[in-house]
């Protein structure tokens, strides 16, 4: 390994030496500084990429399901985004945030609870037939009945209607500020003349099931591999399809994939093949915001951690910089106490932190009464981490509360079973990983109020603090952004004070790709729909007009 | 045994398996809904309370168990599980896409087994007692302790990984469709080659030491000593008379490899992620897909079932002398 470091960073060196010499007599010869405007060999190699159409990407992820909206699968964010590749929304999401898409314009009453969305003219369904108005206000109506199956709650609409054939109102019960982004931006709309005479769409496999208007159909679904090809759909509204095929194949092993040429481009939070595959040629981008958060759920019924202050020494007595470090390497990010990435628009810079601090951690144990044995060992407090995984960061917290007294046992389970403990709060602390983070913040409602049903997010159980279920609930009214976020850094003070959860770190992902196969990827501002920090946003591989 | 007695069992142990289906993934922690909401590295989703209940319902698991367990026992006799829950897909077609795939590893399996089982083990009875008899008979015995994940591994990794000779897994080249059928089955083998050699690695032992064993048995019988002074030559005292009587009993353990390899298949599939039904059962395992695990269950046992009520009816077929035994018997 050495030997090779060695002659790799030799052969750099000679690069360098020869660069400078080469830019110093065409220097000499052109007689100006400014450097030149001929495009390097790895910008060329992009050129047909930025320039042209793209025959073919291939991408690795694993089956997701039949991708129609009432059939893919709703663990991991998978077949949502197959499934946005053939049904489009109102709005989207890019680089800069929400922008229009189905819908072209919108206004919205001075009440706060009417969206008049104007629609894009000329758009037809994949099968030819124009797309109306009819078709919002029937999808909308049509799910109510049978639930989308991923997130947007429906319920905090009271009606949609049409008026015109370009023209929907939607009428919300109450404000509801995540709605551009996290309702109409998420929920797909359907074709009329398709759903509105299937009575059991999670089994509807029709050919027309996947007729929409987005920019790709499907050509081929292979069920048992879990394999998927999509072909650019010539007729897209929204501009020209640059990407003509697009294949997610299910490997076992992203970074092998990639190395062996099975596929174009891969995701991966293993920062280990990121470097290895970065010196192979790949091209590599982080996402950013991060939008992810690794956390410690506390069980806030167990008779000793509904203790605050016993989860605040447990958080100085974390070396979490030293975890991230070690788990995630390059530039960790440790986890904010008040929950939101460091990097998101929305993270509180004033914030309580709990930085690592043993002493503190051991002398708040001592008052609170756990105190140490004769073997440095406090019996009194014996705790438990549910890990759903091979949970490295279970095993480094227990190394780290070893050294202030305390026995941590870890539990290992399978998924099923512990989101079941999860659900039955039968545990007492649990180790759990989301994406999403950096979308609307709206999260935090959902997670501490007991209203979503993510048994990740303590199903059913509510953070007992009413300050927090004001501001949380406030904060989804206000529709005035700067208030609003005022209302969601207050947030953050009541959960770092309080720590129903303490994030151990921001995990980054990575997108590992081949730069000359294609280039235009970005990083989705606050994620792809709800927050997912990923790159095959649709976006991406259409040159969309505005 | 008689053969009433014999049906009666087999209705018995059928019975008894059918109940343990029901029961059996239901007494796993957690239920299907726990998994589709809670989704390890990549959770972010919030499935909210009326879409939740819209599932329970959708997929009857708000009725009562003894409603749930009516249920099954119908579907039993339709054949008809009802929809996966993984896959969102009715349960037959879900396995029927699938089990091909199975078959065919599972096959070429036992074909090569069998076939290198049997040869292998003549050629150790004929060298019994010597150096190359004892030589294979330990390293036999040396692969069949290696668990057949370790084998998969290894080989995955020397003819993918380091010689890239062989694809990394999957069951075919995605999206591949040559004119041609000749250049399509390549692609099929080429696939197959490594979970096939995987899974018969783990089952040449048993059928190699069986053979070993009796034909050394055979070998010591007067009949065979009587066709040596005969002067029927080694070779074919061997392939003639010793391997055909040796071979026998083999029939039952070879019925019953096969039926137990389909449940073998599942650490193979796993490793190669070979789209099968061991990989599938692993998959509706973790989700707690409770139909997907009723049809693939009922179908490993009868699977199993099928085999030994063939190896039943064969053998006395085979060999005559178990056949007046059982009219005796019955007399």
């Amino acid at each position: 390994m050495f030997q090779r470091n060695k002659v790799y960073s030799f052969i750099v060196l000679l690069c360098i030496a020869m660069t400078v010499l080469s830019a110093c007599s065409s220097g000499s010869g052109s007689g100006s500084g400014k450097p030149s405007a001929e495009p390097s060999p790895s910008a060329s190699a992009a050129a047909p990429a930025a320039g042209g159409d793209v025959p073919l990407i291939r991408f690795a992820w694993a089956n997701a399901g039949y991708p129609s909206p009432f059939a893919f699968s709703a663990s991991g964010p998978a077949g949502f985004l197959r499934n946005s590749f053939l049904f489009d929304t109102l709005t989207w999401k890019d680089d800069q945030g929400v922008i229009p898409w189905l819908a072209k314009s919108w206004t919205l009453s001075d009440d706060g609870l009417t969206y008049t969305f104007e629609l894009e003219q000329g758009v037809t369904w994949h099968d030819g037939q124009p797309f109306t108005a009819e078709d919002v206000v029937f999808s909308f109506n049509y799910y109510k009945e049978h639930p989308f199956n991923w997130t947007g709650d429906i319920s905090r609409i009271e009606s949609v209607t049409a008026s015109g054939d370009n023209q929907v109102q939607f009428k919300l019960n109450e404000a509801y500020a995540p709605f551009l982004s996290d309702l109409v931006g998420i929920v797909p709309i359907i074709p009329k003349h398709v759903w509105e005479s299937v009575d059991n769409p999670i089994e509807y496999r029709g050919e027309d099931a996947l007729v929409g208007t987005g920019p790709y159909k499907l050509k081929e679904y292979d069920e048992a591999g879990g394999q998927y090809s999509f072909v650019a759909n010539d007729h897209y509204f929204k501009g020209h399809v640059k990407v003509k095929e697009i294949q997610y194949l299910s490997v076992d092993n992203n970074a092998m994939a990639l190395k062996n040429n099975n596929v174009d481009g891969a995701m991966t939070y293993n920062y280990g093949d990121v470097q290895q595959l970065q010196k192979e040629g790949f091209d590599v981008i982080k996402s950013n915001p991060t939008g992810s958060a690794v956390r410690i759920t506390f069980n806030l019924d167990h008779p000793q951690l509904k203790d605050k202050r016993l989860r605040q020494a447990l958080a100085y007595a974390l070396d979490r910089a030293s975890m991230a470090q070690k788990l995630t390497g390059g530039d960790p990010m440790v986890g904010n106490a008040g929950v939101i990435p460091t990097d998101s628009p929305w993270y509180n810079p004033d914030v309580k932190q709990y930085n690592y601090d043993p002493a503190k951690a051991e002398a708040m144990l001592d008052e609170l009464g756990y105190t140490k044995n004769a073997n440095g060992v406090r019996d009194g407090l014996k705790l438990s981490v549910l890990v759903s995984s091979n949970s490295p960061e279970s095993q480094v917290m227990q190394e780290m509360l070893k050294k202030v007294g305390i026995e941590l046992n870890i539990q290992q389970v399978d998924s099923a079973t512990f989101n079941a403990a999860m659900g039955e709060n039968k545990y007492d602390m649990a180790i759990t990983g989301h994406i999403g983070l950096s979308g609307d913040p709206d999260y935090l409602r959902q997670w501490f109020l007991g209203n979503a049903s993510n048994t990740l997010a303590a199903r059913g159980k509510a953070f007992a603090n009413e300050q927090f279920q004001q501001l949380a609930e406030s904060q989804m009214k206000e529709l005035d952004p700067d208030k609003r976020k005022q209302t969601v850094f207050q947030m953050q003070d009541v959960l770092a004070e309080e720590l129903p959860t303490l994030v151990l770190y921001h995990r980054p992902f990575y997108f590992v790709y081949k730069k000359d196969v294609y280039d235009g990827y970005f990083n989705t501002y606050g994620g792809i729909a709800d927050g997912i920090p990923l790159w095959d946003n649709k976006a991406a591989f259409v040159d969309v007009q505005s | 045994m008689s053969k009433a007695k014999q049906t009666f069992t087999y209705v018995g142990v059928l019975l008894f398996v059918i109940l343990l289906n029901f029961w059996l993934p239901r007494l796993l922690r957690g239920g299907p809904i726990d998994y589709l909401n809670g989704s390890g590295n990549d959770g972010g989703i919030f499935l909210s309370e009326a879409q939740k209940t819209a599932l329970l319902s959708y997929y009857h698991l708000n009725d009562s168990l003894w409603m749930q367990f009516v249920e099954y026992l119908r579907s039993l006799f339709t054949f008809d599980f009802g929809l996966s829950f993984l896959y969102k897909a009715p349960v037959a077609d879900v396995i029927a896409a699938r089990l091909p795939w199975t078959l065919l590893v599972v096959g070429g399996a036992t074909l090569i087994s069998i076939v290198a089982g049997l040869a292998i083990g003549l050629l150790s009875a004929w060298r019994h007692p010597g150096r190359s008899d004892r030589g294979l008979f330990v390293a036999m015995l040396t692969v069949s302790a290696v668990p057949e994940f370790l084998v998969g591994t290894l080989v995955l990794i020397l003819f993918a990984v380091q010689w890239g000779w062989l694809p990394l897994g999957g069951a075919k080249t995605a999206f591949y469709h040559p004119g041609s059928w000749l250049p399509q089955a390549a692609d099929v083998l080429r696939h197959a080659a490594l979970p096939i050699v995987t899974l018969a690695a783990g089952n040449l032992a048993s059928i190699y030491l069986l053979m070993r064993n009796e034909a050394i048995r055979v070998r010591r019988e007067p009949f065979v000593e009587f066709a040596a002074a005969k002067g029927i030559g080694d070779k074919a005292l061997m392939l003639r008379h010793v391997a055909r009587s040796a071979s026998l009993p083999l029939v039952t353990v070879i019925m019953m490899r096969i039926g137990g390899m389909l449940a073998g298949s599942v650490l193979t599939e796993t490793v190669f992620s070979y789209p099968g039904i061991g990989k599938l059962l692993q998959e509706a395992i973790l989700a707690r897909d409770y139909p997907l695990l009723h049809g693939l269950f009922l179908l490993m046992t009868l699977f199993v079932l099928f085999f030994n009520i063939a190896a039943d009816w064969l053998y006395p077929r085979l060999d005559p002398r178990i056949r007046t035994a059982k009219k005796g018997e019955m007399q």
